[in-house]
């Protein structure tokens, strides 16, 4: 077995093309262009978990969508130990790596049963012999904490929480390398979330399953993440282990999604971090940095050149998309003269 | 300490359904004065939108209730017949997408309680609906004032019913899950705007949600809701800190914290009970690791354990002393 990575995303690109009405057509409209991912590249290495953050359209889901294969990526590959995935993936290929969706409630359907659901998963990809099949299936539920009686019930029976540890023992029952959580817990009651992430933690230990979990909510990152990247506007504008970016973040934007979470231990808010403004529309980003209209930090030639994704000083794992990150004092530009949109 | 502006006591509501009498809401009692931020944190189904609907006097056509509601001292009918809006109480939904009129310009919207409910003129309204954008943070908003609702984004969406809350000059303004369906940097905006307008109108506001961060640093009192009651209330530092009702620990326990490492979340098992069924004794039982026989029997109240907090576990002592951990925080 190679020591290199298990995933490696290199340069990852995806633009969705609007829909042209015919009003559109006729009137010679150019196509709005809407760049989803914009050169995104990680490794991760085997039994590490990964934690994605980002606020609602950062790109976050399309590039979970890109890494399984859902999404053919406008530019860039998928690197699985070493082998680029290139066109359409082959059966082998797909069953490497499974993805948990966030509705627990859309993504089983809604007329098989939880067994039917489950032997169909394991009849197509002939997991295991057919006259295992309905064994291996109440061991997968047994995997995930749930009675053998579950497989006999409709999905409207169960409980969010319930449907949620099927999902997971639906994508773990191709025996996949790496599992992909997508707001695992974000649709699930607050007593209820503790119980997935725990057992997507378990199972991590009990499987060596490498993890790459996508959450808006960066307390469940913290709390299941060896390694963390903060995603804006499809890119990746800081990656670093997970305590590290938790006690010395430095992008700005990281800054103000650490001061914006709210906490139950933290009583005094960090209104110096905090930033105002919405994110800019992903069909209309800025030039340069895309944070830098809402950036307290800006200058003008923030304002101009994006800033690439740069590794911190004498430190191999910490990496920073900001002209700054390093800066001990406040940049010697002249700060950015800003228009109206600063709000309160 | 000035008189409650919105006093509950006692309220119960029962929904009929297909499957039977939901008991949404049960024994409900709690005071909010001027000025003052109330939490109210629940799961899904705990009927805390339920209860807003009540204090709004919007409750649906099933519905039976009893008990009482005061706003300002002046008690408002609960239910039955048509709905009507009570005076003096505003609410904020949990989605801003869906809860403006797509085709109508948002200044109109915000507009439309001055001129029909304060009776100002065209003139008059417009002026004050400026004024409100202006308040709520909405930049530039005289171009502001001729938007459709989608052509705003979620946060300032949200600004727009916050601003339609205020339209009324309430004395109450109700939150259901305000900034659930928002960013955590939109979030944080609008949780500052609310206590900055309670800060300056005065406001009360009673603001639901399933988020335990996000009461602890909007709000001054909190009550816990679970299976339709308050099984804790009080100071967030009382009930956060010292909570003396399983439930609550159990929360308390179960969700990670972004200012916390890896300390281990122990779930809570089970999964919260239906309210068709509920039968007698604290509703917690099934999943309580603290009850006893004599939890199942009876029924269970708010309790005063001081000034600060009251519980309704009949066994807070037998808490209190095997929770240390609550208490080493709190310390």
């Amino acid at each position: 077995m190679s020591t290199g990575p298990i995933l490696e995303a290199r340069g990852l690109a995806k633009t969705f093309t609007s829909r042209r009405s015919m009003g559109d057509v006729i009137l010679r409209r150019p196509t709005e262009e809407l760049q989803a991912l914009e050169d995104v590249s990680f490794q991760v290495v085997r039994g590490e978990s990964l934690g994605i953050v980002g606020e609602s359209g950062c790109g976050k889901s399309t590039l979970a969508r890109c890494l399984v294969g859902l999404y053919p990526p406008t530019a860039g590959q998928t690197v699985y130990e070493g082998r680029t995935f290139e066109g359409k993936r082959s059966f082998s290929d797909r069953k490497k790596i499974q993805i948990v969706f966030q509705d627990p409630y859309s993504s089983l359907n809604a007329r098989m049963t939880i067994g039917q659901a489950l032997r169909e998963v394991l009849r197509v990809h002939k997991v295991v012999a057919s006259d295992r099949v309905p064994a291996r299936a109440v061991e997968l539920l047994a995997l995930v904490g749930l009675d053998a009686d579950i497989a006999n019930v409709y999905p409207r029976q169960l409980s969010g929480g319930q449907r949620q540890r099927v999902n997971i023992a639906r994508a773990l029952a191709v025996e996949p390398e790496v599992l992909i959580a997508d707001e695992p817990v974000s649709a699930l009651d607050v007593s209820i979330q503790a119980t997935v992430l725990n057992l997507l933690a378990s199972l991590r230990e009990r499987l060596g399953l490498t993890l790459i979990l996508i959450a808006h909510d960066l307390s469940v990152v913290r709390y299941l993440c060896d390694r963390v990247a903060v995603m804006y506007m499809g890119r990746i504008v800081e990656i670093a282990a997970t305590e590290e970016l938790f006690e010395d973040p430095r992008h700005p934007y990281t800054r103000a999604l650490l001061a914006a979470a709210p906490s139950l231990e933290r009583k005094s808010r960090d209104d110096a971090r905090s930033i105002g403004g919405d994110p800019p529309s992903p069909f209309d980003l800025p030039e340069g940095c895309p944070f830098h209209p809402r950036c307290p930090r800006a200058t003008d030639h923030c304002a101009t050149v994006p800033p690439p994704l740069e590794i911190g000083p004498g430190d191999s794992v910490h990496r920073a998309a900001c002209h700054y990150a390093w800066a001990p004092v406040a940049p010697h530009h002249t700060p950015l003269t800003r228009g109206e949109e600063n709000l309160r | 300490m000035s008189a409650p502006v919105l006093q509950v006591r006692d309220l119960w509501v029962r929904l009929s359904s297909p499957r039977g009498v939901v008991q949404a809401v049960r024994g409900v009692s709690f005071d909010v004065e001027a000025g003052h931020t109330h939490g109210i944190v629940g799961e899904s189904g705990s009927g805390k939108t339920t209860l807003l609907r009540a204090i709004l006097g919007l409750l649906p056509g099933n519905a039976t209730a009893a008990g009482t509601v005061s706003v300002s001292g002046r008690q408002i009918p609960l239910a039955g017949g048509r709905a009507k809006a009570v005076d003096g109480v505003s609410i904020v939904f949990q989605e801003p997408m869906t809860a403006l009129n797509p085709v109508v310009r948002v200044g109109h919207q915000i507009s439309e309680a001055p001129r029909h409910r304060l009776g100002l003129g065209r003139r008059a309204a417009r002026d004050r609906a400026l004024e409100l954008m202006r308040q709520v943070g909405i930049p530039d908003p005289v171009r502001r004032f001729d938007s459709y609702p989608h052509e705003l984004s979620g946060g300032l969406s949200q600004r727009v019913l916050i601003a339609i809350a205020l339209s009324a000059e309430p004395k109450i303004i109700l939150c259901d899950e305000p900034t659930t369906a928002l960013d955590v940097t939109v979030q944080d905006q609008i949780l500052k705007l609310f206590s900055r307008i309670s800060e300056e109108t005065g406001v009360a506001i009673v603001y639901v949600t399933h988020d335990l961060a996000v009461v602890a640093q909007t709000c001054r009192t909190v009550s816990v809701m679970y299976a339709g009651q308050f099984l804790e209330s009080g100071t967030i530092d009382a009930v956060f800190g010292r909570s003396r009702h399983p439930y609550t620990l159990g929360l308390l326990g179960a969700v990670p914290d972004v200012s916390r490492g890896r300390t281990p979340l122990v779930a809570i098992p089970g999964s919260p009970p239906d309210l068709v069924s509920l039968g007698e004794g604290c509703p917690f039982v099934p999943r309580c690791s603290y009850a006893q026989e004599e939890c199942s029997h009876g029924v269970f109240s708010l309790r005063s354990l001081n000034h600060h907090q009251s519980t309704a576990c009949i066994r807070s002592d037998a808490l209190a002393a095997s929770a240390p951990t609550a208490e080493a925080e709190a310390s």
